[in-house]
């Protein structure tokens, strides 16, 4: 069971892929500090990023 | 021109700093011996989180990336703001097959990636290949960072026609030649504390000052698409359009998939003390991407400063890496522009010098020894390597010299599509062995091929040239043995990504059919626990050395 759970984890490794479907953030507005989405979306991916690892290493163990 | 006194006197001290630092690192947490590659090559196998922290990122985020991506974003927009995904990419990509990489090095005491394809497979003609394409790679790799330093020294008024005009770039090549041959690896692992500390300096000073100066961000994007809407090209703007979304994907993919192997991102990870350490830098690698977001924008910030590149006296033309150096000439005091360049300066010779040793480390391992001197000690090894370094870097000083550096760009856009060739040898034989030697060595010969005749066929109508114009192939013109699966495409796709897939097609019916003839696929050193072993394990093969 624990392997299994583990396995589960690093599905998270897979979120941060979704910064390559571009028609979701391929936008001017709205703006956020005079950023257009296309900017401001593709920087919130670096903590999104950070966290989907940062989770993967806490949890998944130490195995493969 | 004239030279800017100022920002040369602070650009002097800080190199001369640096070299200080570069000489002093053979005597830094050393061990028993330089003279073995586990020493210079890899800094003794011991580095931990903070170190590692530094040295991969010096390693990975080049003064060209600090240059080139704004350039990128400043001439055609959106399409350069590809970085941002690719380094977002990378870590969650890489994070598992690294540690694995780490741990089976460590076992066998592997110090390149072909190494480790000469253990995983037994077969010398796999890890001849992974170490002749690790080695043409990462030559362009080096030239392109000395074209980020002549950029900088060319901004401060270092600007002479012909050859004697390379006489700065020279100079500050030698002293980094010098004491990388002397202190191995620990020279750039040392000078990256410094490198990094600027460059967040003149980063954070940069992204507080300059919109407040420009009117905010909203009227540096509003500058930028104003410039882009004037323009003819259409591929051109803020945002992406529809024929280049698909270039976008592929491309932050396929670098992403290149990153890790290249032999120098390699040679950083292997140098580190534990499998923890590098899961802990996949986590902390990214503040740098941030970074390197905001160091892209700073190429629309040029577009509202109204930013001219200077031009290049040798060539006689505009160089547009020199963009971002003129952003901060015009909008900062000399003194703090100083910093800037010299945060650039160093941020060109830390990778170079790792590149330098990466390609040693190949060289050395599996052509030297491999080939021509199988019974070499490890002394001789060591010294093979340092020697191997020079040539290496005085190989990429003669590309700058005798190439226009325009076309230095484009031998780096080579380096990276042929080395994602080699993914199938390296990273997909970290997890299994299914892959047969020979459909992997039809797999790398049709993928390079075919990658090299897509790139040929590319023009630039931009500057006028004929082939070798960029990575983006329209798929219109993408033809296999003269079927065109999309004619009539507008579209556009990263070559590398493209010819990846032809690789792996190749290498996956090869392998079956070899598989059906029974054909023997060599032996394997490596056991699956192998891959698992952490720092401590009994396993591991103690590193030469390494005082008791």
């Amino acid at each position: 069971m624990r392997i299994m759970s583990q396995m589960w984890w690093k599905v998270l490794l897979l979120v941060p892929l979704l910064v390559l479907v571009t028609p979701l953030y391929n936008s001017d507005e709205p703006r956020v500090w005079g950023f257009p989405v296309f900017y401001w979306v593709q920087f919130l991916f670096v903590p999104l990023g950070v966290i989907c690892v940062a989770v993967v290493y806490l949890k998944a163990g130490d195995r493969r | 021109m004239t030279v800017r006194w100022t920002e040369t006197a602070i650009f002097a001290v800080l190199f001369v700093l640096v070299t200080g630092l570069g000489f002093y690192a053979a005597r830094w947490q050393r061990g028993g011996t330089l003279d073995h590659l586990d020493e210079w090559g890899l800094g003794g196998r011991r580095f931990g989180s903070w170190v590692t922290w530094f040295l991969i990122g010096g390693d990975l985020y080049t003064a060209y990336t600090f240059v080139a991506v704004p350039a990128l974003m400043f001439g055609a927009g959106a399409m350069g703001f590809f970085a941002l995904p690719y380094t977002v990419l990378v870590y969650p990509l890489v994070f598992l097959p690294l540690v694995r990489l780490w741990s089976v090095s460590r076992v066998h005491g592997y110090v390149t990636p072909a190494d480790f394809v000469q253990g995983r497979y037994g077969s010398p003609t796999l890890a001849l290949l992974v170490a002749v394409t690790g080695i043409v790679a990462t030559m362009p790799y080096i030239a392109l960072q000395l074209a980020g330093l002549e950029a900088v020294l060319r901004t401060m008024g270092l600007n002479g026609a012909g050859l004697a005009g390379h006489a700065p770039l020279f100079i500050a090549f030698v002293i980094l030649a010098l004491y990388t041959y002397q202190s191995g690896l620990r020279a750039p692992a040392l000078i990256a504390f410094v490198k990094d500390g600027l460059i967040y300096l003149v980063i954070i000073a940069a992204v507080i000052i300059l919109p407040a100066k420009l009117g905010g961000w909203g009227s540096i994007f509003d500058a930028a698409n104003a410039k882009f809407t004037a323009t003819k090209t259409p591929s051109d703007g803020i945002l992406l359009g529809a024929n280049n979304q698909l270039q976008y994907i592929t491309l932050a993919l396929g670098s992403a998939l290149a990153l890790f192997l290249y032999p120098h991102a390699v040679t950083g990870a292997l140098a580190s003390r534990s499998r923890t350490v590098i899961k802990r830098n996949m986590v902390a690698l990214p503040a740098y991407s941030l970074v390197l977001g905001l160091l892209a924008l700073l190429g629309y910030a040029a577009i509202a400063a109204h930013t001219k590149p200077i031009v290049n006296a040798a060539t006689g033309r505009a160089d547009s890496n020199t963009v971002i150096p003129m952003l901060f000439e015009g909008q900062f005091p000399s003194w703090f522009a100083g910093i800037a360049f010299a945060a650039i300066g160093i941020g060109a010779l830390v990778p170079a010098a790792i590149m330098s040793i990466a390609a040693a480390n190949l060289w050395t391992r599996n052509i030297y020894k491999a080939y021509l001197h199988r019974d070499a000690t490890t002394e001789q090894e060591c010294r093979q390597a340092k020697i191997a370094s020079l040539v290496v870097k005085f190989g990429a000083v003669a590309l700058i010299v005798l190439i226009d550096p325009q076309y230095s760009i484009d031998l780096q856009l080579i380096g990276g599509v042929i080395i994602l060739q080699t993914l199938p040898m390296v990273a997909i034989a970290l997890y299994t062995r299914w892959f047969h030697t020979w459909g992997l060595v039809a797999g790398w010969v049709v993928g390079m091929g075919w990658g090299l005749t897509l790139l040929y066929g590319i023009p630039n109508p931009a500057s006028g040239k004929q082939h070798f114009g960029g990575s983006a192939l329209a798929l219109d013109k993408l033809s296999i043995v003269g079927w065109q699966p999309f004619a009539g495409s507008p579209t556009q796709a990263y070559v590398g990504f493209v010819a990846l897939i032809g690789n792996l097609a190749i290498a996956i019916l090869v392998t079956i059919a070899l598989r059906q003839l029974r054909v023997s696929n060599g032996t394997d050193q490596t056991t699956p626990q192998d891959y698992l072993q952490e720092e401590g394990s009994p396993n591991l093969k103690p590193v030469a050395g390494l005082l008791r």
